[in-house]
């Protein structure tokens, strides 16, 4: 017998798969199935941001710690929300204005070289399995949990659903699946966190109970790890750096219809990020109160979505932790997709394709990447935890100095981006083996290893092109993509009315997020903050 | 330090908001403000001209 729970979730995962099935007849060409043909207003974007930041890390791996060393550490470490406004109004609207569909397309195109391209590519392929297999894991652990159904059916299940989304519909289905995955991931963090505090007491259980039981709870050390400020500022570094390259963000700005609609999309997904996450994590540290022994952590928020509310809260609650790893997943693997077809085959490998041949690589490529992760998955292999636990820091390392090179200075060249990447990758791994995992030395302060491979991989990339020359091919596209102004095509395109009424509109959004998020932290602070200091 | 967490875990998601919303505004004020009225001024000469061939 099917609870109502386990109905409400599998009546959304239906809604999903059926949705992402019917949005598959609007693909025609491969800018259809690659950007959306560019036609997403602020809602899609919103939505499909949100839902794509939002993954198994924030809903399990981080709930789980904030379940047991209080909120306050990842409130103030987590450098994805800053990375997540300049990954859109930095990177993303750079490269948009340059037609990019992917972002290998403006990394070989800005360095005048294809092999700079297959090496962005490559690390990007790697990063994109280890950080989307751990979700596909992570997913199945929760789910055969919950509906007690095998892991290895859960997995298939799963990659039968990415298939839907990813091979038929391409960006069309992922876009607008992500945007009602959102919908639920916001009753997980507005109607099951807020339910769980006032179960626990109310307000008073975050300002007087925890407390008083461990006052390391509101330290953001840890309650327990008492970590040091060094590691604290070397993981918001960290999580800056990584979002803000990070394929599945940045790649949010190529299907916005104009600028406006960006901007749109970053107000509103920022408030939501920001919102749904603290009011989220205050919800699960209360829910130590009701239960401090919810074993493993990681399913703190599935606890609470089973025992806290109504079963159809509930139900939607779990469809909402599920969204969070799909849609995650599924941006993850249709970059890597993309990144086969469109990056090494038709733009490294040289390959003129009509546009039906296009479509039908980039189709098989995002089947072969589904069938790939699915088997990891499945399978289990020891060194895809290992590749996990890099896969952000070598997206932080290798991408982010040599894509910001790329857009700021002139002189940055080929050989710099290859010294930068590779040098960055090769220094973050072997240091973070040497510390972490064979224990030869320790680092000062506590600092995690990606701020000294940060560091490397920056003198490598300025070192590298100061030591060698910049080509005319180089210099001339920095100088044709710096007399390229985003604005120019939206003002064209559209009468003084209509700019009148969007610039309007994008104003009164901005305040409009800015007065909502004014309240809602303000509230925050007066109510549980003040009566802390 | 508990202090200081207390108030930066409040006050560090509040401040993400506050760049997001100055950085459009920027955007806004920097590439499209002035855009705009010239192009107002553009579409009014060109109705202007309109108006005084069909006078003529």
């Amino acid at each position: 017998m099917v609870s109502l729970v386990e109905g409400v979730f599998f009546g959304t995962l239906v809604v999903y798969v059926f949705v992402g099935a019917v949005l598959a007849r609007f693909i025609d060409v491969p800018e259809d199935f690659y950007v959306m043909d560019r036609k997403a207003g602020s809602i899609l974007i919103a939505g499909t941001l949100f839902a794509s930041y939002m993954s198994a890390s924030t809903m399990m791996g981080i709930a789980g710690i904030v379940y047991t060393e209080g909120a306050a550490m990842w409130l103030v470490i987590y450098g994805s929300w800053p990375g997540l406004v300049i990954g859109m109004l930095y990177v993303g609207r750079r490269l948009r204005k340059l037609n990019n569909v992917t972002m290998p397309d403006f990394i070989g195109d800005r360095y005048q070289s294809e092999l700079v391209r297959s090496v962005a590519t490559v690390i990007m392929i790697v990063g994109l399995i280890g950080y989307g297999v751990i979700q596909l894991i992570g997913a199945g652990y929760l789910l055969a949990d919950f509906v007690g159904i095998p892991y290895q059916q859960i997995v298939v299940l799963f990659a039968i659903a990415l298939m839907v989304f990813t091979v038929a519909g391409g960006m069309y289905s992922v876009v607008v699946t992500d945007t009602l995955m959102g919908v639920a991931m916001i009753v997980t963090g507005a109607v099951v966190a807020p339910a769980a505090i006032f179960a626990a007491g109310g307000i008073e259980v975050l300002t007087t109970t925890l407390p008083q039981q461990n006052p390391g709870v509101w330290y953001a050390g840890g309650a327990n790890m008492n970590m040091s400020p060094g590691w604290l500022a070397s993981q918001w570094v960290l999580w800056l750096f990584f979002i803000m390259v990070a394929p599945w963000v940045v790649s949010r700005a190529f299907p916005a219809s104009d600028d406006f609609e960006l901007m749109n999309g970053t107000n509103i997904s920022t408030f939501l990020a920001t919102g749904v996450i603290t009011v989220l994590f205050l919800g699960v540290m209360a829910t130590y109160a009701l239960n401090s022994g919810i074993e493993p952590v990681d399913n703190v928020v599935v606890w609470m979505s089973t025992n806290v509310v109504h079963p159809f809260w509930g139900g939607l609650a779990v469809a909402g932790i599920m969204a969070g790893i799909l849609s995650t997943t599924s941006t993850i693997f249709i970059y890597a997709g993309f990144g086969l077809s469109r990056d090494l085959v038709e733009r490294v490998g040289g390959q003129t394709l009509t546009q039906r041949q296009q479509l039908l690589g980039a189709r098989l490529a995002q089947f072969a990447v589904v069938v790939v992760v699915t088997v990891i998955a499945l399978f289990e292999p020891l060194g895809i935890y290992w590749l996990a636990a890099w896969a952000g820091s070598v997206f932080a390392v290798a991408w982010a100095p040599m894509i910001i090179a790329g857009l700021e200075w002139e002189r940055a060249n080929k050989y710099g981006a290859l010294a930068s990447m590779i040098g960055g990758t090769a220094a973050y791994v072997l240091l973070y083996q040497a510390t972490q995992a064979w224990g030869m030395f320790s680092l000062p302060f506590g600092i995690d290893p990606v701020l000294p491979a940060l560091l490397i991989s920056t003198v490598l990339m300025v070192g590298g092109s100061l030591a060698t020359s910049t080509s005319r091919d180089e210099r001339a596209f920095f100088d044709e993509m710096n007399d390229v102004r985003l604005s120019e095509e939206v003002i064209e395109r559209h009468t003084q009315t209509e700019l009148k009424k969007k610039y309007d509109r994008t104003r009164y959004i901005a305040y409009g997020t800015l007065g909502v998020g004014t309240l809602l932290f303000g509230g925050l602070f007066i109510a549980i903050g003040m009566p802390l200091l | 330090m508990g202090d200081v967490s207390v108030i930066l875990a409040f006050a560090h998601p509040f401040a993400v908001i506050v760049f997001s919303t100055l950085w459009t505004l920027h955007i806004l004020k920097n590439d499209y403000k002035q855009a705009i009225e010239e192009k107002q001024v553009v579409q009014e000469r060109a109705s202007d001209d309109v108006a005084h061939a069909q006078g003529e």
